[in-house]
């Protein structure tokens, strides 16, 4: 499989913007991967995510969008694998779907048309899917990049999840054009990763399928790409949405204006 | 602002003096007396803006455009033009950088500086951005992410350059291009070119390496629409939407429906406002102008517009139709923009027109 520098090609997005990608944040990512002897992989077949689910002894969930099975003709327009690799061997991957949305992605869930490539033959008798989540009733008539299949072997630094992400977030962002980055994940792992370290802004309780209880995840683009334009997503210390050293100063001057003003107001 | 990492390393001198300071110098020395821009203009058929644009430094003569001005001056007893831009013959081999028994790698950085890569170009990308990833071509990875330009020189005299025209930056592509004229050009005799573009390489046809210079020369002014929010104008793309109910409107939906636009247009009588543009060989020629859009025509019809003397509009109207090639219809809305020294506010929508044609018709506001 190629390395993921290989495939990443960030000359459809504004210069300012790839330049901050290509010659700073992309390197340092791989650098800290390259020092956990980690290589990234791209692939754009689902069938990666499928071995290493199969390699995962089960501590690896595949869900519907991510399973080969239930994805026909899924490709390098609409699919990518992000995985690393140590000595040729996997450790670790993530995966994004490129999927348009059509009425609503409520609408989407509860038909299981995000579920399945074919649902009326694929999906199984009694199988719904319960949505009450606000904001899938707002997601419409655009494309979103669903992220899941993430998975990294137990022992790992936390470092590497962190890049996984970064990296394969960035890969989507430059190469796609979407509205709305989403997730659907158990409540465990959205309390413990959906904002700092997988980058969404809000996590909605919602979604019931199959007797278990998950959170919708989502991000506008417009909030990814500050993200990158603050240039802090190479700091794997500074989890993803806090405040830039010039947010927080702006917050702090513009809060110091008001006092002034109520000051002035007073005298 | 921020020195680009690149710069860190060193730059070759060979032609740090720049080319296009020596081009003016040769013209206005020139261009004296009887020896007018004008008279220069008609003799050999350019638009007078264009002289201007040489002699004031605004834009670099390309390898034809340096011959036939040669031959110019030389049936009008002034010498010497070439010895001016290039120096005297004798001395310009020191030009050819490093030239011995092995080929030359060099890249033209984002910030236009022109870096040797003795060790290849790969091992120049992979130092400068710290990584090992031997995987990895990390020349390609430069070319489409940092907006680098490749060139490989061989002994033989063949060339290969490769950039991506989306993301080379104009300070590259100028100082390539002006490398190839000072001093790649004297040793080069073939150059094969290669473009990233849609996420594949494309060989660009560059019959002789004028027209490789010519090529470069055209990726500079592709790469410096992103300059047009420098020039205070507005560019803005409109969503089809918000179009009023017109008569642009009526050739869009005839369109839609499979008219053909220039028939709808001329029925319309809005053929004075609409241009018509060809992309075949991946080039876009203008093929008609209107008459009431009151442009030099003379000065753009049949040529391609990247070779426009108003650059940063010229890579206005590419970005334009290539948008229309793939978007099939597209709508903009320019104000404060400088055609031809004036200024104008107008909305244009682009309608591609078979496989390689593109209409446009414009509303003057």
């Amino acid at each position: 499989m190629p390395h993921f520098l290989d495939k990443f090609d960030a000359s459809k997005i504004s210069s300012t913007l790839r330049h901050q990608l290509a010659s700073n944040i992309v390197p340092s990512l791989v650098r800290s991967l390259e020092e956990n002897s980690l290589t990234p992989e791209i692939s754009h077949n689902l069938s990666q995510v499928r071995e290493i689910h199969e390699a995962s002894d089960g501590r690896m969930r595949l869900f519907q969008p991510f399973n080969p099975a239930y994805q026909i003709d899924h490709g390098e327009n609409d699919t990518v694998v992000l995985s690393l690799h140590r000595d040729g061997r996997p450790v670790a991957c993530a995966a994004t779907r490129l999927l348009w949305v059509g009425e609503s992605l409520a609408k989407d869930m509860q038909s299981l048309r995000l579920f399945y490539h074919d649902a009326r033959q694929m999906s199984h008798a009694g199988e719904s899917c319960i949505v009450t989540a606000p904001t899938a009733s707002l997601i419409a008539d655009c494309h979103i990049a669903l992220t899941g299949a993430v998975f990294v072997e137990a022992g790992e630094k936390p470092v590497v999840v962190k890049a996984l992400m970064r990296l394969l977030h960035i890969w989507v962002y430059a190469h796609w054009k979407w509205s709305w980055l989403a997730g659907i994940a158990e409540p465990a792992v959205a309390r413990k990763y959906a904002f700092d370290i997988y980058g969404f802004t809000s996590v909605e309780k919602g979604i019931f399928r199959e007797g278990r209880d998950y959170m919708l995840l989502v991000a506008p683009r417009r909030y990814y790409e500050t993200q990158v334009e603050d240039g802090l997503l190479n700091d794997l210390d500074h989890p993803l949405g806090a405040p830039t050293a010039w947010a927080a100063g702006q917050a702090l001057a513009m809060a110091e204006a008001a006092r002034m003003g109520r000051e002035i107001r007073a005298a | 602002m921020k020195k680009s990492w690149a710069s860190r390393h060193n730059t070759l001198g060979a032609d740090s003096d720049r080319f296009i300071d020596r081009q003016v110098a040769a013209l206005r020395q020139r261009l004296i007396g009887e020896l007018s821009r004008k008279m220069l203009a008609r003799e050999i058929g350019v638009h007078p803006h264009t002289v201007a644009n040489w002699a004031n430094g605004h834009s670099t003569m390309d390898g034809e455009a340096i011959a036939v001005v040669n031959e110019f001056f030389r049936s009008n007893g002034s010498q010497g033009f070439i010895d001016d831009l290039y120096g005297p013959a004798r001395s310009r081999s020191h030009l050819i950088v490093g030239l011995n028994s092995t080929d030359i790698c060099l890249w033209f950085a984002d910030d236009g500086a022109m870096h040797e890569a003795p060790a290849g170009h790969g091992k120049f990308v992979r130092d400068a951005i710290r990584i090992s990833a031997l995987a990895a071509d990390l020349s390609e990875y430069a070319i489409r992410n940092l907006g680098w330009i490749e060139c490989l020189l061989r002994t033989d005299g063949r060339a290969r350059i490769r950039l991506c025209p989306s993301a080379a930056t104009p300070a590259a592509a100028a100082r390539a291009r002006d490398w190839f004229l000072n001093s790649g050009g004297q040793h080069a005799t073939v150059v094969e070119m290669w473009a990233w573009n849609e996420g594949k390489w494309k060989q660009i046809a560059c019959p002789s390496v004028s027209d490789a210079i010519r090529s470069l020369d055209r990726a500079g002014v592709v790469a410096s629409f992103n300059r047009i929010s420098e020039r205070n104008w507005v560019v803005e793309r409109l969503s089809l939407d918000d179009l009023p109910e017109s008569p642009v409107a009526a050739v869009i939906a005839a369109a839609r429906q499979g008219a053909d636009p220039i028939e709808t247009l001329g029925r319309l009588g809005l053929m004075g406002t609409s241009s018509i543009f060809s992309t075949a060989n991946g080039e876009i020629v203008s093929c008609h102008i209107g008459a009431q859009l009151d442009i030099p025509i003379d000065d753009f019809v049949n040529r391609n517009v990247l070779d426009r003397y108003d650059r940063e509009y010229g890579a206005f109207v590419h970005h334009f139709v290539s948008e229309a090639m793939t978007e099939d219809i597209t709508y903009y809305r320019n104000k404060g923009v400088q055609i031809d020294g004036r200024f104008r506010n107008w909305e244009s929508v682009a309608i591609k027109n078979g496989p390689t044609g593109v209409v446009t018709t414009t509303r003057l506001l």
